[in-house]
């Protein structure tokens, strides 16, 4: 056997690094470089561009307009919220889960030719829609040339 | 080895004639009936096709998304088809349906001799 060096505390360190994992694992908290923890969820997001718009939609299905905050700092489109489990399913007996339940939060960094005051959004059947107005002067423009 | 999750009320088909979409799915069960709930969201009711045949409850469907011009996308869409093969004592002719912020909920009624009941020793 090897001398080691008495560490009277290097096990119970190993120890709460194997609960911290435990719980990591258990409650879907991976975690990321460095010290920050990602979220559980993370609802699927689309970013499409029309002539005056850009626009973002999320995929909620399950939620309803209250459970869902949206707000603009800076030039950042913060889209947050929870999807809670229904009350009434608390002593049901599942056999599967696959939705994603729990709080979400994702952030958009926005170019700065979106006028941010005219933000506008709407949820329907599942889907947050965020139109953001791009300002005029971004806008494509036809100019007609005269051929004489 | 692999660990293979435990459903002993439902057998699950695979989705078929798919191009990989398949909807997340809860399955569960309560005293009084099972429920299937599926996220589909930006579907309306008439995408979904919903029959029972032989025992087997198929859920048919579609998820479309119209053309645009995407900057990045992560949503999935397309065609799915999901069959559940019924318990035995399930009231076949009372499963109903409905489609709310984009989940679809299949509620599938027991037949009264599944629920338990209570007996009382005097």
């Amino acid at each position: 056997m090897a001398i080691r060096r008495w560490r009277p505390f290097r096990d119970i360190m190993s120890v709460q690094d194997e609960m911290n994992r435990l719980f990591d694992e258990f409650f879907g908290r991976t975690p990321a470089r460095g010290e920050e923890y990602e979220r559980m969820w993370s609802p699927h997001v689309d970013v499409s561009e029309t002539e005056d718009n850009i626009v973002v939609t999320a995929e909620v299905p399950g939620m309803t307009k209250d459970d869902i905050k949206l707000t603009v700092r800076d030039n950042i489109l913060t889209v947050s919220g929870e999807k809670k489990h229904e009350k009434e399913e608390k002593d049901a007996n599942y056999h599967r889960i696959e939705r994603s339940y729990g709080s979400f939060c994702r952030s958009f960094e926005l170019p700065a030719t979106v006028q941010f005051d005219k933000v506008k959004a709407s949820y329907k059947d599942g889907i947050l829609k965020i139109s953001l107005p791009k300002s005029e002067e971004v806008k494509p423009k036809e100019i007609p040339i005269n051929i004489s | 080895m692999k660990l293979i999750r435990f459903l002993p009320m439902f057998d699950f088909g695979n989705s078929e004639d798919g191009n990989g979409y398949s909807p997340d799915m809860d399955i569960l069960e309560t005293d009084k009936e099972f429920v299937i709930e599926a996220e589909i969201p930006g579907a309306s009711k008439e995408d979904f096709k919903l029959n029972v045949e032989d025992d087997v409850l198929t859920l048919e469907g579609e998820k479309k998304k119209e053309k645009q011009r995407f900057i990045f996308k992560e949503s999935k869409e397309g065609r799915f088809k999901k069959r559940f093969s019924l318990p035995t004592d399930v009231d076949q002719d009372k499963i109903r349906a409905q489609f709310e912020n984009g989940v679809l909920r299949i509620t599938i009624p027991k037949a009264k001799v599944l629920i338990p009941k209570e007996i009382n020793v005097n």
